[in-house]
């Protein structure tokens, strides 16, 4: 099942045909048989529910998973480069990871090494491929403005445990802005925040994708949360993709019985409204 | 009839207050709650709406006794009600936890679990009777008395830990995110158990959430909570179609759009910071930091709470009835 958003156009990423199975697991592969594309500047969601495979799939592009603990097989295409998807200790990886992909962790507190400062935490990633300091420390506050982080001076000198919730996952997504990167892996990058700042999150992503065009898979278990942000959907069960297709498509009409079920039972508000029509967010713009 | 018959559950002015220690040598302290007051009927449920430390767990923890108050009048069917020397109407309220995985005990088979708080109340064989009904409510199969917790699902799980707390047969249910851990399918399932309870078995529960479509599933009533103080309360309906306080409202613009069948909003929610530290909070009303609409007053005064209508009340200086 493949579908090219717009033909003629080279995908950023493009895999095909990925399988990754832990050892030791005996069961069925994480992942299995999964072909995907990413075209330039789209935001491609990934739903499915704990066990289908979508972290293990994301890491697995991302060159993150140990060839020591899992197989992987399959053809991995990044910015026109063929990367070696079996094997993440591969030269092709250590070019292309952290600087043409970008990864946003789930967990920002476990993601951030807690004896670096911010400012260590986004210049190290540079000055290790060669940027001058100077240039490097420069980008670190300039990112961290883009990332909407009132104070930076201040901030740039605080360790991970003197920030709140908020405040870490934007430090997590400037840290996978920094080097520039092509394409963006945001793996549940809300789901440990409250809903206020989840929409502040997604409200960030979206403008950080239109100011710099680069492309974006958002994996969620939310499929309303996904369809608010990106363009394309997958549905993932059982390591496969089960549903692939333009988000107003997958959500007006499924076709896969596991994404109707998906949204069926998602609890809704049918409509809402403000007590004598006065909305205080709007009326203050 | 009193008021106070109408209501199952009654609680005025609950304050509860933890010492944080903030340096080595110095403890301040951390209003968790200042002055907190609800009511839950017969058959009802409360749904509790906000985000993390605004102390919708501390609600639960005082009602249910884990967590001394240092204020508050706590009141059961009319009779005054004190968590702390409860002994005998242990049996009144019971809680469900966020986590199955840690409020099972590993060691114990589901039976087991599920029978321990009647500890020596029953015999050995109205025990198993009244288990055998529980687990029918809660359409757990028979035989996971003597399966072990790792043997279930999540969802399973919490259905046991759900089946440990009816067990008692209390009149009033506390629920601390019972479904956040559980995937859609399953949080499905424990949300139709929880209704049927209501129904059939006029269980009046709290249903403790930060995920207000969810709460307008399952409640009749919500509550929405910052920082400690109840800024709005209503129907669900009220809460979704009238919302006053710009808390409310707020959280009503932060669900995802497809959430929402119709809605009247096409510009997003422009809300900037984060929930101040409970540690140190200044007089006046909690919210003002990140309020669109905070004027002189409310750095100085906290806002009464106002009734819009009969089930409806708020606090806000912006806000007349």
């Amino acid at each position: 099942m493949m579908l090219l958003p717009t033909s003629g156009v080279e995908p950023t990423l493009k895999v095909s045909n990925l399988s990754v199975a832990y050892r030791g697991g005996g069961s069925a592969p994480a992942v299995k048989d999964v072909n995907l594309d990413l075209a330039p500047g789209e935001i491609l969601g990934i739903v499915g529910e704990s066990g289908s495979g979508k972290s293990t799939l994301c890491m697995a592009l991302a060159g993150l998973l140990n060839k020591t603990q899992c197989s992987i097989t399959g053809d991995l295409t990044i910015g026109g480069r063929s990367v070696t998807i079996s094997d993440p200790e591969d030269q092709t990886w250590l070019d292309i990871r952290g600087s043409k992909i970008g990864y946003i962790f789930q967990d920002a507190h476990a993601a951030l090494n807690p004896l670096l400062t911010v400012q260590q935490i986004l210049v190290q990633p540079q000055t290790c491929r060669g940027i001058p300091m100077d240039e490097a420390k420069e980008r670190a506050s300039q990112v961290l403005h883009s990332v909407e982080i009132p104070d930076v001076p201040r901030r740039l000198r605080q360790y991970p445990h003197e920030l709140s919730g908020g405040m870490k996952q934007r430090v997590v997504i400037a840290a996978a802005l920094v080097s520039h990167p092509e394409v963006l892996i945001a793996d549940e990058p809300t789901t440990a925040l409250d809903v206020t700042l989840q929409s502040q999150i997604i409200q960030l992503l979206q403008r950080i994708q239109l100011e710099t065009e680069l492309s974006i898979i958002f994996i969620s278990h939310n499929i309303d949360l996904v369809a608010d942000l990106s363009q394309r959907i997958l549905v993932m069960q059982f390591g496969q993709i089960i549903e692939e297709g333009p988000t107003d498509r997958v959500l007006n009409s499924p076709e896969a019985d596991y994404t109707k079920y998906l949204l069926e039972f998602v609890p809704r508000i049918e409509t809402i409204g403000f007590h004598r029509g006065v909305e205080h967010w709007h009326n203050h713009e | 009839m009193s008021r106070s018959n109408a209501h199952r559950l009654v609680v005025e002015n609950l304050s509860v207050t933890y010492k944080v220690r903030t340096s080595l040598l110095q403890k301040r302290p951390l209003h968790a709650l200042r002055g907190v007051s609800f009511n839950v009927g017969a058959a009802e449920t409360l749904a509790i709406v906000g985000e993390s430390g605004s102390g919708k767990s501390t609600i639960l923890r005082a009602i249910s006794g884990l967590t001394s108050y240092d204020h508050g009048d706590i009141s059961i069917d009319g009779e005054p009600y004190k968590p702390a020397n409860s002994n005998a109407n242990a049996a009144e309220i019971s809680l469900v936890f966020q986590n199955p995985n840690s409020s099972l005990n590993q060691r114990l088979t589901v039976g087991k679990i599920i029978t321990d708080p009647l500890h020596s109340r029953k015999s050995d064989e109205s025990q198993m009777e009244v288990l055998h009904d529980v687990l029918s409510l809660l359409k757990l199969d028979h035989d996971f008395i003597n399966r072990y917790p790792f043997q279930l699902s999540g969802g399973q799980k919490q259905r046991v830990a759900i089946a440990r707390a009816l067990i008692t047969n209390p009149r009033i249910l506390l629920l601390d995110e019972p479904t956040s851990a559980l995937d859609v399918a399953n949080q499905d399932q424990v949300v139709q158990i929880l209704l049927e309870l209501k129904s059939e078995r006029q269980v009046s529960s709290i249903f403790v959430t930060h995920d207000l479509p969810l709460a307008y599933k399952v409640a009749e009533r919500v509550a929405v909570l910052y920082l400690g103080v109840v800024v709005e309360t209503g129907t669900r309906d009220e809460i979704s179609l009238q919302a006053s306080h710009p808390y409310t409202q707020a959280l009503l613009l932060s669900i995802p759009q497809r959430k929402i069948g119709k809605h009247a909003v096409s510009k997003k929610l422009h809300m900037v910071g984060e929930v101040p530290s409970p540690i140190d909070v200044a007089a006046g009303c909690v919210f003002r930091s990140r309020c669109p609409i905070a004027m002189a007053i409310c750095s100085e005064v906290a806002p009464q709470p106002v009734q819009l209508s009969a089930t409806q009340v708020v606090a806000c200086h912006a806000v007349s009835a």
